[in-house]
């Protein structure tokens, strides 16, 4: 008999059936059906810490690229943003931003990228590092931006 | 994605996106749409976005890289009608320091007539 932990909301336990098992005595096969949280329910709990969408709670990923231009080597690092939940006006809950930033000449941006998963929201920064060109010494601006 | 052009006055383009602005064939229409514009020699545009449904960082990247376009060919961009949505991800990527943002595109076509145009270098 299995037993399902009380710290797993019954809600979001996924009933999904799992594999056959074959009897040794009658030689049947007998179908299990194993309760599954879905990994992130186990590892999502920080989110409950969060009262109202306006506190922006977030869980911090952090990432470094390194960014070939002109013989020399340009160090980025990224951060994902996981929000609790996504913030006001906004329908993604994965912000990534970069600690440098690029194109500083002609319009200095500063490299982001958003989207529904770390995958996408690293992903789209990172295409924006490769974009543009770094142009200049990083801003005491950029390293002290804390903005998302 | 839509885009509707307007010439305000001789020398300034209103470009009305409709639909999204999104990686791929949103973002070629855009770079297209600016190629054109270069080639007929209009420098001083104005991005309707009022009815922009959708933005992500590649047309984000599209847009400033149209600003640094019209900048270089001694031109401007300026934004209008931009949403809550929208105007997050301008400020999120700093970009709302150098792309100047009006309510409605007549005021930011407006801007433009105050200013004479700046030759090419």
């Amino acid at each position: 008999m299995l037993s399902v932990p009380h710290a797993i909301p019954f809600h979001r336990v996924d009933l999904r059936p799992a594999r056959s098992l074959r009897c040794a005595c009658s030689e049947r096969w007998i179908s299990l059906c194993v309760a599954v949280p879905p990994a992130e329910d186990l590892l999502s709990d920080w989110k409950f810490a969060q009262k109202d969408v306006s506190e922006e709670l977030a869980l911090l990923h952090s990432y470094s690229m390194k960014k070939h231009q002109n013989n020399s080597d340009v160090c980025f690092v990224i951060t994902v943003k996981e929000f609790a939940a996504p913030p006001p006006g906004q329908y993604a809950r994965f912000f990534a931003q970069a600690d440098k930033y690029v194109n500083q000449k002609t319009a200095p941006l500063l490299p982001t990228g958003w989207g529904n998963s770390i995958l996408d929201a690293l992903c789209a920064c990172a295409r924006m590092i490769r974009e543009f060109p770094y142009e200049g010494q990083e801003t005491r601006e950029a390293k002290d931006s804390s903005e998302i | 994605m839509q885009i509707v052009k307007k010439e305000f006055k001789p020398g300034i383009i209103i470009l009305a996106l409709t639909g999204p602005l999104q990686i791929g064939v949103e973002c070629k229409q855009l770079e297209l749409a600016f190629d054109q514009l270069l080639r007929d020699g209009h420098t001083r545009v104005v991005l309707d976005l009022s009815k922009l449904t959708r933005l992500d960082s590649c047309g984000l990247g599209k847009i400033v890289n149209c600003f640094s376009r019209l900048k270089t060919a001694g031109g401007a961009l300026c934004l209008a009608g931009t949403t809550g949505m929208i105007d997050g991800v301008l400020k999120l990527a700093h970009a709302d320091r150098f792309l100047k943002v009006f309510p409605t595109s007549r005021e930011a076509a407006e801007s433009f007539s105050d200013q004479p145009q700046t030759p090419s270098s």
